[in-house]
């Protein structure tokens, strides 16, 4: 059959022979930076079960048609030949030819799950239909790719520690249009996600800091008195987004508050009394949330950094994103 | 994986549409059963009732064996493994779980839809076939659309496209394919069930049963000018055995030497080609005294193939119309003088007081044939029922009657009188086709005539019912004297227009027999004579299929893979804009898809200012033909001449 012929040429084995192995999976796998066209090279076909019952269910019709010498048996056979020959191109169509960038990350909380987009760009006149995405076994999210659109896509990953995860290859996947066949692509697009340190949970935050610092933070909370709504700015706290407000006009307005002095907090590696570096961490990650959801001022310290006291989404990111990259 | 309900009505009509050209043929059971199943079906889609539970299935898959039973009496061979198939389709739905369980049914499907060729070859059930195995792919298009976001429109698209793509490797496959000859294992009793055509005995309404079918019974090719429409005996069988009602072969099995003998050696060969359509028997159909046949011909000359006909057949051979065959032993005298004994006691004395009077055989025969002319015997398709003596009461009571009456009654009458006589049946005439260059010839031909011994001529051909019927014989059945209200409507002369649509419609089937399904391993060994290659075996079939199948392969994979780049006329700009934002891609800048052309234009001449000038034109043509009112082939022309000059520098 003409398409296990083809399908050697489809199906490239790596030559351990002659290349290093980890060289032909760079190659076509990645790690690759900027927008990746899927070519010949990365895109594997194989058929499915489906696809070898069909191929069972040809060979009975051929014999069927030798036996009883039906001409159109012969042809009603071939016919059938030909469009698994069509619908194994189809398939392999439906992925070659896409393109692929990496999508944003948010950044996570370690021990949450990071959810990672990818951007698939359909070239062509005509829609890729049901591409689903697989990331460690599990499959994420079907999409479709309309012809000249964008589509994203999105896959989670567990993170179990601070700082950077590298999401690694993930695989598109696809047996539309038939079900016969198969098409996969292993691709790794450098995305990367930034994991902020576990907060610690209030339970376990040493008394002293809690009662001292608290009462602060609450009695800052408490002098402030609702001033009305404005625009929102970028860098306002989201927790001060009124919400219900945005729901039913569908703009984003924030909660002003007035009369109450902010107060000042430094959250400070050397004051903490606990041991254990990520433990620490973990600590100043709390207090770093407490403080930006009461709406202080706050500043950071560690050994070797120091944020000014400020307050807002974007200071809030920034001292964040210190923690979890604290040591690296 | 789960599968909706509602994607179950598509499945449910696909399994009718393949059963559709079946259900004719189906008994009330098995009907009854499809009915109540599709009812069922109805209503689990409609949510008013679940899936049954396993047990009621196995009660259900219970019931299907039994109607197969009571209809067939078994559960085995073509028709009842059609039902079955074809009822357990049904049941599948039932039972239809996940995406494999869907695939499963519509495979099945396109099993099915193959079982129609058993009955008919015709260009009407390829072309319906065709449309069904596009339906049958959309299904599967449905089955691997997870998001369920394509509509029947664009899925019978989809198929369409696929399907018309598959064409080519088809039509390679179907030509270069090496056809083995043959069963590759028994066919089942019942697949010639359907099949029509002159049987192996006679008996009162064998032959006038098939005089009101339109079937075509063969088609003839003559290499010169076909015969006079009198001289047209197509011998099928020859008939010695008469038991006082059916007339039969002989038992004794065939002594397959035949001793020819031609009174007149040299003179005018018939050469014929005769394509035979399926009629399940052993035997071919000729003219009298074939001279040349690639088939064994009996003593009888008669041309026998080893296999039954159970497809369309093509074979050529040469009469000699002036010949006779002289070919006559101790054995065949005595065969061929039997009777019954004790029956026709008044018919064997009419033959004696005949033969007595007449005083040698020929004038005995005459005498016999005026016999019929002079009394009032009359020819119809209706006879009365014969009595136990059925040849008496033909020929003193009842007098009316058909070929197989005559011939029968002559039969005995010559064979009372000790002369030598056989009964033939075949078919009589034929008409050309005035559009095309070949004669029809059709079961409303059937015929049956008679064979005396004539010890100076050999076995000579007399026909009794022309005696009644001359017409008949000389210009075919429609002549017959008959009253047209009993002819079949397909006899009845009618308009040119009808008669020209009649033969072009007969043309068109005659062309696909000889191409599509007559295409058998000798077809194909002469039509690559045909290309100057001889004697071309199967091994060097096989690897020009091969090398074929591979070239077509990629030219199709072409096809498809350059389907989405097409460039309809509306999308000239946005395809040519495409190739510039990949010539800037090469050169290692990419249009983010949030940019708009000018934004990018913008970045363009940052990183490459020498090419300002081109880039700014090929931005502003692409807004134009894109979102201006101005859509001039003007602009376009343009458009395409600076995206193929341009180079990012």
């Amino acid at each position: 059959m003409s398409y296990i012929f083809s399908l050697k040429s489809f199906f490239r084995l790596p030559d351990f022979t002659r290349k290093p192995v980890f060289k032909f999976i760079a190659k076509r796998i990645g790690p690759f930076k900027g927008t990746v066209i899927l070519d010949r090279n990365r895109v594997y076909i194989l058929p499915t079960k489906a696809g070898l019952i069909f191929l069972l269910l040809l060979l009975l019709l051929l014999l069927g048609s030798v036996n009883y010498n039906k001409s159109l048996g012969y042809v009603l056979t071939f016919i059938l030949v030909g469009l698994g020959n069509v619908i194994m191109f189809a398939t392999w169509k439906n992925l070659a030819g896409l393109r692929l960038r990496a999508g944003g990350c948010m950044p996570v909380f370690s021990g949450e799950k990071a959810l990672f987009a990818v951007q698939l760009e359909n070239p062509d006149a005509q829609t890729r239909y049901s591409i689903a995405v697989m990331y460690q076994g599990k499959e994420f999210e079907v999409v479709d790719v309309p012809a000249g659109a964008v589509s994203l896509a999105h896959f989670q990953a567990d993170t179990t520690r601070r700082g950077i995860l590298d999401a690694g290859r993930f695989r598109l996947n696809t047996e539309f249009p038939a079900g016969l066949f198969v098409a996969w692509t292993w691709i790794d697009l450098s995305m990367q996600c930034l994991v902020y340190p576990k907060p610690a949970p209030r339970t376990e935050m040493p008394v002293s800091i809690s009662s001292e610092e608290g009462d602060q933070a609450m009695q800052g909370a408490g002098m402030e008195e609702y001033a009305g709504l404005r625009k929102y700015q970028s860098g306002d706290s989201w927790r001060r987004i009124a919400w219900k407000v945005v729901a039913r006009t569908d703009e984003l307005v924030t909660r002003e508050y007035s009369g109450g002095r902010p107060q000042l907090q430094w959250i400070d590696w050397q004051t903490l009394p606990i041991s254990g570096n990520e433990a620490r961490l973990s600590a100043m990650t709390r207090l770093l949330i407490d403080a930006e959801a009461a709406g202080q001022v706050y500043g950071l310290r560690l050994p070797g950094v120091e944020i000014e006291p400020a307050n807002g989404r974007t200071h809030y990111a920034r001292c964040l994103k210190a923690l979890a990259l604290y040591g690296d | 994986m789960a599968i909706d309900e509602h994607k179950f009505t598509p499945v449910l009509i696909g399994i009718h549409l393949v059963a559709l050209p079946i259900y004719s043929r189906l008994p009330p059971y098995v009907l009854l059963l499809i009915a109540s199943f599709t009812i069922w079906t109805l209503l689990i889609i409609t949510g008013r009732t679940r899936q049954p539970v396993a047990f009621i299935r196995i009660l259900l898959a219970g019931a299907v064996v039994v109607s197969l039973l009571v209809s067939y009496g078994t559960i085995l061979g073509q028709e009842p493994g059609t039902s079955m198939l074809l009822m357990l389709s049904f049941l599948k739905l039932f039972e239809m779980k996940s995406k494999r369980d869907v695939l499963l049914v519509i495979f099945l499907g396109y099993f099915l839809v193959a079982t129609n060729f058993f009955h008919t070859q015709s260009p009407w059930i390829a072309a319906y076939v065709f449309v069904v195995v596009i339906y049958l792919t959309s299904l599967l298009i449905i089955f691997s659309d997870r998001l369920s976001s394509t509509n029947f429109k664009t899925r019978i698209k989809i198929s369409l496209r696929m399907v018309v793509q598959s064409i080519p490797l088809m039509l390679i496959l179907f030509v270069l394919f090496p056809r083995i000859q043959g069963p590759l294992w028994g066919i089942p009793d019942d697949a010639k069930s359907a099949i029509t055509g002159v049987g192996d005995e006679m008996s009162p309404g064998s032959i006038n049963n098939l005089i009101s079918s339109g079937a075509v019974a063969f088609r003839v090719m003559f290499k010169d000018e076909p015969p006079e429409q009198k001289d047209l005996y197509w011998r099928g069988l020859v008939l010695s055995h008469y038991d006082g009602r059916t007339w039969r072969r002989d038992d004794a099995p065939e002594d397959l030497r035949p001793e020819i003998e031609y009174v007149t050696a040299d003179a005018k060969l018939i050469e014929y080609a005769v394509m035979l359509e399926p009629h399940g028997r052993k035997w071919l159909y000729s003219l009298e005294n074939l001279v040349a046949s690639p088939y064994t011909v009996t003593r009888e000359l008669q041309a026998i193939t080893e296999k039954e006909i159970n497809n369309l057949f093509s074979y050529s051979m040469i009469s000699n119309l002036q010949a006779t065959n002289k070919a006559l032993n101790a054995q065949e005298i005595k065969k061929n003088l039997l009777l019954p004994q004790g029956l026709n006691e008044k018919s064997i004395a009419l033959a004696k007081k005949l033969r007595m009077a007449a005083g040698n055989n020929v004038t005995y025969t005459n005498s016999v044939l005026n016999y019929f002319k002079t009394n009032p015997f009359f020819y119809t398709l209706s006879p009365p029922l014969l009595g136990e003596n059925a040849i008496d009461d033909f020929i003193f009571n009842s007098r009316q009657g058909f070929c197989e009456h005559y011939s029968g009654a002559f039969v005995y009458l010559m064979r009372a009188a000790g002369v030598p006589a056989r009964v033939v049946i075949g078919y009589q005439g034929g008409t050309l086709n005035p559009l095309d260059d070949y004669m029809i010839v059709r079961q409303s031909d059937a015929h049956a005539w008679a064979e005396i011994w004539l010890d100076d001529r050999g076995w000579t051909r007399v026909d009794p019912t022309a005696a009644v019927s001359p017409s008949r014989i000389d210009y075919g059945i429609t002549n017959a004297g008959l009253e047209e209200s009993r002819l079949p409507f397909f006899l009845v002369s009618n308009s040119q227009l009808l008669f020209q649509l009649r033969y072009t419609i007969d043309s068109l089937n005659h062309s696909w027999n000889k191409w599509v399904i007559g295409f058998n391993d000798k077809k194909q060994r002469e039509l690559f004579e045909m290309l100057g290659i001889k004697d071309i075996d199967k091994a060097t079939l096989f690897s020009w299929m091969v090398v074929a199948m591979t070239l077509s392969g990629g030219l199709v994979f072409l096809w498809v893979f350059k389907q989405g780049e097409t460039k309809s006329k509306r999308d000239v700009a946005s395809y040519y804009y495409g190739v510039f934002c990949r010539k800037l891609e090469k050169a290692g800048l990419i249009k983010l898809p949030s940019e708009s052309a000018d934004e990018f234009l913008a970045r363009v001449v940052q990183i490459f200012p020498a090419s300002k000038v081109k880039a700014s034109s090929i931005t502003h043509y692409y807004q134009c033909l894109r979102y201006g009112s101005d859509d001039s082939d003007k602009h376009k022309k343009r458009l395409i001449d600076a995206v193929k000059r341009f180079r990012a520098e």
